[in-house]
């Protein structure tokens, strides 16, 4: 994609979230959140609108969105896997998930496939550690994986990506 | 509202904090993060005191609370000075090469901090006070530093860590912070002479000076100044050296360059600083 189109499709998704929220500094991290499921990522232009629209000073949402983790200043995939290594999880195995899931999908831990579907990142404890080993895709968690089902859970992302 | 400072009864305005009240009285509290132009935020924990109500005693930072009917608020226990160690321990091992620091970690009878990663004497000269952010946010008015990034990460930068054109190139964070963190440098000799914030990734213009030709302040500190301050920025267009000069014979020579004042004042906080100290502790 072009700087000019990708700019154009940042306008326009920064423009309708803001378009939900009141014009007031208040409405920052509801904003940011949604500009960041939309677009995966939070563009510098995104932000400078923002700011501006919100009438929020810059210093003041760089601040905000370096400093939580669901923000990412640089592209995300379309899909975020974290991968549960909190103890429970970890005593269950998870090494082995991670190790097979970035095997298969070639990517390191908080890093991007090339296609841009997924990102990996692995986190302490997703809450649910009956289920352990515990992997969560977007917001569905998958309990008591197993590497050889790890195709198939996947398989389901990228079945939905190519139709 | 009464309560006790260190076993005297002491009267405070409701609201007030024991930092205020202890300096009204001449009871020293070491401080980093506490300037009185700017909000208080209770970031450095070095001001910490032992508040005691009832049979409950615990631990507050002084300069965030405000004490309640009877407390009973003691400024230097051992309970205190163990909170005191342990956060001087901590930024020794951040700040190594910061003289107040060390002088601080040593009047608190550290050596050296257990917490180091083993990679050598860091660099590092910013605590993260904050005081910077809040003195540029609260008093300049501009908005153009703040916190990045979070954990180990975590610093002092501009919005996208590039120029901000929100800078005027003011100096008030370089000369309030206590660490000497921040530096700017002047270009005079330019063609466009420029002051250069040095870890602030930022170029600020200068104008010179109406009679000596000196470059020495940019344009938007002037307005700045002007607005806050409601002189007409003609007022302004001679550099402090040559309004002085002209307001008084007697105040001919040049004052203090801006780093040399930072450093005169850093050092007149710091041996304030150290000399209550000796003294609580001998
Ligand atoms: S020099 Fe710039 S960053 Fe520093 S206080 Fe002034 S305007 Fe703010
Ligand atoms: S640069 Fe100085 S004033 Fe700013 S946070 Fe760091 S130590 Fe504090
Ligand atoms: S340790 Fe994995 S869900 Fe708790
Ligand atoms: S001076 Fe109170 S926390 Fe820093």
């Amino acid at each position: 994609m072009n700087n000019y189109s990708e700019n154009a499709r940042v306008n326009s998704a920064v423009t309708g979230v803001l378009g939900r929220y009141p014009d007031e500094p208040a409405s920052l991290i509801g904003v940011l959140q949604d500009v960041q499921e939309e677009l995966h990522y939070l563009p510098r232009v995104a932000l400078e609108q923002i700011a501006h629209g919100l009438s929020v000073p810059r210093n003041q949402v760089y601040h905000v969105a370096t400093f939580f983790k669901a923000f990412s200043l640089t592209p995300r995939g379309r899909h975020t896997i974290h991968i549960c290594c909190g103890t429970a999880c970890h005593l269950k195995g998870a090494g082995m998930i991670a190790e097979a899931i970035q095997s298969t999908l070639k990517t390191g831990d908080g890093e991007t496939t090339e296609d841009g579907s997924f990102t990996v990142q692995t986190v302490r404890c997703l809450g649910c550690c009956s289920l352990a080993p515990a992997i969560m895709i977007d917001r569905e968690v998958y309990g008591e994986v197993v590497p050889r089902a790890l195709r198939r859970i996947l398989g389901k992302y990228w079945e939905a990506e190519s139709a | 509202m009464q309560f006790s400072l260190n076993g005297r009864n002491i009267a405070a305005e409701p609201g007030e904090t024991v930092l205020s009240v202890a300096r009204k009285n001449g009871v020293f509290i070491p401080t980093l993060c506490h300037h009185d132009a700017v909000s208080p935020s209770g970031a450095c924990r070095l001001c910490v005191v032992q508040v005691s109500s009832g049979e409950r005693s615990r631990i507050v930072s002084s300069c965030l609370y405000a004490p309640s009917e009877n407390d009973r608020v003691e400024t230097d226990t051992e309970r205190v000075r163990k909170v005191r160690r342990m956060v001087l321990e901590l930024l020794l091992a951040r700040c190594p090469t910061v003289e107040l620091i060390r002088d601080l970690a040593r009047a608190y009878g550290i050596q050296r901090s257990r917490f180091t990663d083993g990679a050598g004497p860091s660099e590092e000269r910013c605590v993260l006070c904050g005081l910077c952010v809040r003195v540029c946010d609260e008093v300049v008015g501009r908005h153009a530093i703040s916190h990045a990034k979070r954990g180990i990460q975590r610093k002092i930068t501009t919005a996208f860590d590039t120029q901000a054109d929100e800078c005027i190139g003011c100096g008030a964070c370089v000369r309030i912070c206590p660490t000497g963190a921040l530096h700017y440098e002047d270009l005079p000799e330019q063609k466009q002479p420029e002051r250069v914030m040095v870890e602030l990734h930022t170029r600020v213009p200068l104008v010179r000076c109406s009679d000596c030709g000196r470059a020495f302040a940019s344009p938007a500190l002037f307005e700045h100044v002007s607005k806050s301050v409601n002189v007409p920025p003609t007022t302004l267009a001679a550099c402090p050296a040559c309004r002085s000069k002209s307001f008084a014979a007697t105040a001919a020579q040049n004052p203090p360059s801006a780093p040399a004042f930072a450093r005169a004042h850093a050092r007149t906080y710091q041996s304030q600083l150290l000399a209550s100290i000796n003294e609580e502790s001998s």
